[in-house]
């Protein structure tokens, strides 16, 4: 299993020195030069100018300057902002937690219904409740998020604040202005079981709720109709058969026989969801002002804060990496052949 | 009161007029400790038969008999918890191909384990313990190391063992053994035939064999039906069957093993195709169109399975008369 | 009994499908016929916007601002009411609907083209070609997609070609992995054996023996490629990094509707439920040709 995962990680650095690759050329393909844009408006002083090219090294060769920011960058400085001055990676940090815990619950509730759904339309093959369950994942991902976000807010926010007030769910941030909580971890739901603020945790329960539903429903239909196919492929299977043929009941033959089997595709689908979920989770902290980094990198792009776009892009980068590598680990965990293959 | 009983059984795939016919009035008797062979070839509906009793026929397959009872009890009407119990303990089946009949996500002791769970639960480390015997007396070697062996670890020889095993973890009053040994090689084939002889013998179980290879059905069956497209074409106790058929069919089978040819010579091999779907709905002989003997009556009416002169079960209306 | 390999070796076509064939597959799903017929009419639409619409799309009509739909006490003038500069949003999304399908096929076209080339060659030159292009790709793909169109805008800047650039370029991993897998597939096929021993050449096998094998899965690609470009350029519409105001695009036109959620809630409805329903529609009709033509993947 060692020699697995090992082999797994080394296939990895090819594809992160190219990701520092793109991220490095973004900065010198952004039109305007990076000095002209740090100085701002001195940048009319030309001599100011030469030597902040001094400074920031970019009158060396390129492939120097590249190794200047590998060195960099793999010791953990990504820059600054040009905006807040702050480090972009100290930025990121402040600002990741709240992203991993809306990206957390949001694929949560996507495997929970996501298998759900899909166990279910399986089983019951042909059926009413296969074929709307089925409409429904379809209409789960072809829902543009954006909209559905708003629509969201349209119903359970204003709807309900119309005919249930109480039940009406809010839409900004992450927890209700008055609670003042100090960040331990960052994430608000278990920093306030930390403090013991029970009303603040019902706050931040709250304001999670809507952005996770619809951020997590994209995620929600793929898995489920990837369930589905999968499981209806490995009923085919002749193991089934002799499951059935032992006398098992049909729940054993279903949950541990056939769900094990075609959890291997399913995990492969996971995977590859985590870079959507990622990029719907930019337009979702969009919608409901969630102070996380997808918003930070949408603000970058429209301030040209270069030194955020590079650095955020390679941390996400580095992140979905990460997670495919444990997706890869999680399939061979399940997939005995390939751990010995 | 016998093993096993069936009377009148047809299992249809698909519904009114249009259904496939797999299975057509099949009609059967299995005494305790006795071999029975079936043999046929593909489309015969031998498999379809014997997996309809134990159950695993889905829709749009429809099952139905006039009685199929085992050890007395009746199978058609049970109550699936009820049959769940039968199958897999009292009755078990062995699989064509054995790598892909075990679950390659388990090991294979874990899943001769399962068997034992659900059918006679005992202690974990007792079961384990029966589980490595069970290998042993199948005839694998080292047991208790290939209880955590994954099928894709083991050679066919291999797998098909442990299915056996698993098939007699409780100690089943009849095996079914469909085409036990078509994927494996050879060599191995007749080593597993005859551990199931030799566990035959030794648990006094019933056993079907199906194949279509007659040579196997040869080395140890008492008694051989013979199937054609859904039916009975001939019953009798082995021996006779081989030494003189009565059926055109089984002279066919019998004329093409190889050993039973010039050397040089093309094979024998009938012409035509198994009858399809259209075919089988006919009224007349569904061997018409491509036995050698046809006569005018054989297209007017599908001939009954009956006692011949000597004493034979034919479905023929002008049967072999032996050696022919 | 000599053995002769054909002039031309056949290919068994995945696609074996006649017409009759398709019709029949449709008539059982009132869904598809309705996808189909829905993303004919949106064609149609498109293609004849300003004989359809009644008013120019950024034309503001500065009496009628957030003028209610016919639904809601409109008037026929503006049978889907007005935006929030008193534009007509039935001639908005009409011809919305023109970038939308412009930019999708654009920019499938845009990752197919290259896409093709490339995953050929690497299944052909797997070694040092295949190699580098595999590991470009997985660079690519490590980005989560809405990123990489963001990232790319970004450099770029924002704007309809850009935007197809963007989107195009998210495809191309897809559309290489997609080809290079299949041709790996045709090439360890026995009768591709078979002609490389009768002497065929490499432009030959690729073209008569790979290619065609390749085009079933590759039109299902493009067709749910299509949709997920529709999507894309309508996020990077609504972030406000696609096509700029006042292009009525439908993700520019949400864009600017959120202010309006309370007061004038078609505004916000309506741009969204055009890329819903064609998505829907399009997504629909991949799921059929995939049921058609590649059985191997089929959902249902």
């Amino acid at each position: 299993m060692l020699s697995f995962v090992l082999r797994k990680m080394g296939m990895l650095i090819p594809t992160f020195l190219g990701i520092t690759l793109i991220a490095f050329f973004i900065a010198h393909l952004i039109p305007g030069d990076p000095a002209s844009s740090m100085l701002g408006i001195l940048a009319s002083d030309e001599n100011l100018r030469l030597s902040m090219i001094r400074q920031l090294g970019l009158d060396q060769p390129l492939t120097v300057q590249y190794w200047h920011y590998l060195s960099a960058t793999l010791q953990g400085n990504l820059g600054s902002s040009l905006v807040s001055r702050e480090p972009v990676l100290a930025e990121f940090l402040r600002l990741f937690p709240a992203t991993l815990e809306l990206t957390f619950f949001a694929m949560t509730f996507a495997l929970l219904f996501g298998l759900g759904l899909g166990i279910v339309a399986a089983v019951k093959r042909g059926s009413l409740l296969d074929r709307s369950a089925m409409a429904l994942a379809l209409i789960g991902y072809s829902m543009p998020i954006y909209w559905w976000g708003l629509l969201a807010i349209l119903f359970f926010s204003i709807g309900l604040g119309d005919w249930l007030p109480d039940l009406a769910l809010p839409v900004s941030g992450r927890i209700a202005a008055e609670y003042d909580l100090t960040p331990i971890t960052g994430f608000m739901l278990v920093d306030s079981l930390l403090q013991a603020n029970h009303a603040a945790f019902r706050s931040a329960l709250s304001h999670l709720l809507l952005p996770a539903l619809v951020l997590g429903t994209f995620p929600m239909a793929v898995i489920a109709r990837m369930t589905r196919s999968s499981m209806l492929e490995v009923m085919r299977e002749d193991y089934v058969r002799t499951a059935r043929a032992k006398g098992l009941a049909p729940s054993r033959v279903m949950l541990v026989h056939v769900l094990r089997n075609a959890l291997v595709p399913i995990v492969t689908v996971v995977g590859l969801i985590v870079g959507p979920l990622l990029g719907g989770a930019v337009l979702t902290e969009s919608i409901f002002s969630w102070p996380g980094i997808g918003r930070w990198m949408i603000e970058a792009v429209w301030q040209r804060d270069y030194p955020i776009l590079q650095g955020g892009l390679l941390l996400i980068a580095a992140l979905v990496i990460f997670v495919n590598l444990l997706v890869e680990l999680l399939y061979g965990l399940l997939n005995p052949r390939i751990r010995h293959g | 009161m016998s093993l096993l009983e069936i009377n009148n059984l047809h299992v249809r795939f698909g519904a009114g007029a249009t259904a496939f016919r797999a299975v057509q009035g099949l009609d059967l008797r299995l005494e305790v400790g006795e071999t029975l062979g079936i043999v046929g070839e593909s489309g015969s509906g031998k498999s379809v038969a014997m997996m309809a009793l134990m159950g695993l026929i889905e829709t749009p397959g429809q099952v139905t008999a006039e009685r199929l009872a085992f050890v007395g009890n009746d199978l058609l009407c049970a109550r699936p918890a009820a049959r769940r119990r039968m199958i897999g303990k009292d009755l078990s089946m062995v699989f064509q191909d054995p790598v892909t009949s075990l679950n390659p996500a388990y090991t294979i002791g874990s899943q001769i384990v399962e068997t034992l769970k659900t059918h006679a639960p005992a202690s974990r480390r007792a079961m384990k313990v029966r589980a490595e015997e069970l290998l042993a007396a199948v005839g694998i070697p080292e047991p208790k190391a290939r209880l955590a062996a994954y099928p894709h670890q083991l050679s066919g020889g291999l797998c098909q063992r442990a299915m056996i095993a698993m098939a007699i973890a409780c100690e089943p009053k009849l095996l079914i053994a469909d085409e036990p040994t078509t994927a494996l090689d050879v060599t191995v084939q007749a080593q597993i035939i005859d551990l199931l002889l030799e566990l035959q013998v030794r648990h006094h179980m019933g056993l079907i064999l199906i194949s279509h290879n007659l040579a196997v059905v040869s080395q140890i069956a008492d008694r051989v039906i013979v199937m054609y497209a859904g039916e009975v074409v001939e019953e009798a106790p082995a021996r006779t069957l081989f030494a003189s058929p009565k059926h055109p069919y089984t002279a066919a089978l019998l004329a093409a093993i190889p050993e039973n040819n010039p050397i040089g010579a093309p094979l024998y091999s009938l012409p035509g195709l198994v009858p399809g779907n259209l075919e089988r709905q006919a009224n007349r002989c569904l061997m018409a169109n491509r036995c050698d003997r046809v006569r005018e009556e054989c297209l007017l009416e599908r001939p009954c399975l009956a006692m011949d002169a000597d004493g034979r079960i034919v479905r023929c209306i002008a049967p072999l008369n032996g050696g022919q | 009994m000599a053995y002769s390999i054909p002039e031309s070796a056949t290919v068994e076509n995945a696609a074996d499908s006649s017409l009759s064939d398709v019709w029949q597959h449709l008539r059982h799903s009132p869904a598809s016929i309705l996808a189909i017929t829905y993303v004919i009419a949106l064609l149609l639409t498109a293609l004849f916007a300003p004989w359809l619409t009644l008013h120019n799309p950024v034309e503001q009509f500065r009496e009628h601002l957030l003028d209610a739909p016919l639904w809601r006490g409109g008037t026929l003038d503006f049978p889907f009411g007005t935006d929030d500069l008193g534009r007509d949003l039935l001639s908005r999304l009409i011809y919305g609907s023109r970038y939308s399908l412009f930019i999708g096929f654009t920019a499938i076209l845009a990752a197919l083209l290259p896409g093709v080339v490339l995953g050929m060659l690497s299944a052909f030159f797997p070694r040092f070609l295949g190699f580098g292009v595999m590991r470009a790709m997985d660079v690519l793909l490590a980005l989560p997609s809405l990123l990489l169109t963001v990232a790319v805008v970004a450099v770029l800047g924002s704007g309809l070609i850009n935007t197809i650039v963007a989107i195009a370029l998210v495809q191309l991993p897809g559309v290489v992995r997609l080809t290079r897998a299949t041709a790996i597939g045709e090439l360890a096929k026995e009768y591709v054996a078979a002609s490389r021993i009768a002497g065929a050449g490499v432009l030959r096998l690729l073209f008569i023996a790979v290619l065609p094998n390749c085009i079933p899965p590759l039109i299902v690609q493009a067709t749910l490629g299509f949709s997920v470009a529709i999507l894309d350029a309508a996020a990077l519409g609504f972030l406000g990094l696609g096509a700029q105001p006042p292009t009525p695009e439908w993700g520019t036109m949400l864009a600017s509707a959120r202010d309006f959620i309370e007061s004038a809630s078609w505004v916000v409805y309506l741009p969204g439920l055009a890329i819903m329903s064609t998505v829907l529609a399009i997504n629909l009709i991949g799921d059929g040709l995939r049921d058609l033509l590649d059985p191997k993947l089929r959902v249902r």
